[in-house]
């Protein structure tokens, strides 16, 4: 879907976009992260859609069903330990220039809990997209950080380990950022709301640790990728 | 219709009063249904059912409700779990409560008519004061959770604060897990034993349905494979209804 995508004048009420977004979103909310980020970016538009619009999310329904039965498969050998990824695609919203965050976090050989948004303001560096997104899989780490220490504090020790949660990053500067409290020029207007992620390392619920952008599994929830990317980062998030 | 009658009857919903001067009296009505449900031997069946359901619509926040929240676990937690579930080799069950909202414990004063076809002959003119809840009554959900929640924890489940649907158990080094989705049960265990334990608990206090090993629940599709050792989580068959919706089946 390297599609760019306008707002269209008036919504052609005869066509049911709004149902048909709505119905793909509920798949890709309980078992589907592979749709995430069509969906998030289709959704912009169920008060301004157009034919075009109609034909990107009829084009995703034939995606849904190429893979009908495509489900999240949670394995015993796979690895107990939450593994998180947090990615941006700098500017990818051609109308604002604004940033998409994404996040997966996979447990048990697929993923538990993933997102996919439109940054709020305008990133300057990719640093900044990235520190952005960041601070979403940070947020949902303290949460599942929590949700670990609750079962693991009422005996399954063995069965979930409640450390810190790891979160894989593909950007060095994010991550030397994230630990270094330093501010200078290039980073003075980044808003003290996005410092979660400095908080969250301090306070022992969130580890980073750098990957090569070609191991990014969140990669697919910020942007339109090629089939093979695509199919690799899906096959990833334990969907099979 | 008798048979949600006999259930309210049976909870003793409400009792008989005279008309209060200084209430409203709200109404009830009859929801019909047909239902279709996959037999134990893989038949199709349907059923019809039928629900009383209080007008909750003409309740005034304030007079004839205060708080109407109930939490419903969190898709995460369920996702969560099941990875737990898959990696333990655990046993996964399912049960749901029949007529769960006529459990709840009402506290404030709602008055309403008798139903419609089930009118006392000898009282016509009395009106019903509710004891217990209703379906469509606003505070039902909130007052069903309370009362669940008062009994795990009197079995001694503690529930865990990022999810308040998730209760946990360690019993003589067995895990029992217990996700709450409204009256819909999901029973997670080291052991059938522990699973069959629970599930005696649950029958001896409310009216229950086993439904076995967790096949479906919320509208996924669960498929174990115990000797790879796999659990999978698919929504196949509502995909499927998508395509149809679109003509793209």
């Amino acid at each position: 879907m390297g599609l760019q995508l306008g707002k269209a004048d008036d919504s052609d009420d005869a066509l049911p976009y709004r149902d048909a977004v709505g119905s793909v979103m509920y798949l890709m909310l309980r078992t589907r992260p592979d749709l995430a980020f069509a969906i998030g970016k289709l959704s912009r538009f169920v008060s301004c859609y157009g034919k075009e619009h109609w034909a990107s999310i009829k084009r995703v329904l034939r995606y849904v069903k190429g893979l009908l039965d495509k489900g999240l498969v949670f394995d015993e050998n796979s690895s107990c330990v939450l593994q998180g990824f947090s990615d941006a695609d700098w500017a990818g919203d051609h109308e604002t220039r604004r940033s998409t965050t994404g996040f997966t976090f996979i447990f048990g050989g697929a993923a538990v809990s993933w997102g996919s948004k439109l940054q709020k303001t305008v990133a300057l560096p990719t640093m900044e997209a990235e520190y952005m997104a960041l601070c979403e899989a940070s947020k949902e780490a303290v949460w599942l950080n929590k949700l670990a220490k609750g079962v693991a504090c009422h005996g399954l020790r063995t069965a979930i380990l409640a450390g810190p949660i790891n979160i894989k990053v593909d950007n060095r500067g994010c991550i030397e950022f994230s630990k270094n409290p330093g501010e200078h020029k290039r980073t003075k207007h980044i808003d003290i709301r996005y410092h979660v992620v400095r908080e969250a390392i301090t306070t022992d619920k969130v580890t980073l640790k750098h990957c090569a952008t070609d191991d990014m599994v969140a990669d697919p929830m910020t942007k339109e990728l090629g089939k093979t990317k695509h199919e690799k980062h899906v096959k990833a998030t334990g969907l099979c | 219709m008798d048979e949600e009658m006999e259930a309210i009857r049976k909870n003793k919903t409400w009792r008989l009063t005279d008309r209060p001067a200084s209430r409203r009296v709200l109404k009830v009505k009859w929801v019909y249904k047909v239902k279709n449900e996959v037999l134990k031997n893989g038949k199709n069946t349907t059923r019809h059912k039928a629900r009383l359901c209080f007008m909750g619509n003409r309740q005034i926040k304030g007079v004839d409700f205060n708080e109407t929240f109930a939490p419903v676990a969190k898709f995460t937690t369920i996702r969560c779990i099941l990875a737990l579930t898959a990696a333990n080799g655990w046993e996964l069950h399912q049960m749901d409560v029949k007529t769960a909202f006529l459990n709840g414990d009402l506290d404030e004063e709602v008055y309403m008519e008798q139903p419609d076809g089930y009118v006392d002959p000898t009282y016509p003119q009395k009106v019903c004061r509710l004891l217990q809840a209703l379906y469509g009554l606003k505070q039902a959900p909130k007052m069903w959770y309370a009362k669940l929640d008062d009994f795990l924890k009197s079995q001694g489940f503690h529930h865990i604060d990022p999810d308040a649907c998730l209760y946990l158990l360690m019993d003589e080094d067995e895990v029992i897990i217990v996700l709450v989705y409204v009256d819909d049960l999901l029973l997670v265990a080291s052991s059938l034993a522990a699973i069959y334990k629970i599930k005696k608990a649950l029958h001896k206090r409310f009216e229950m349905k086993d439904l076995g090993e967790a096949k479906v629940i919320l509208g996924l599709e669960i498929r174990r494979d115990k000797t790879l050792g796999t659990l999978k989580l698919s929504q196949g068959k509502y995909a499927a209804q998508v395509l149809e919706k679109f003509g793209m089946a």
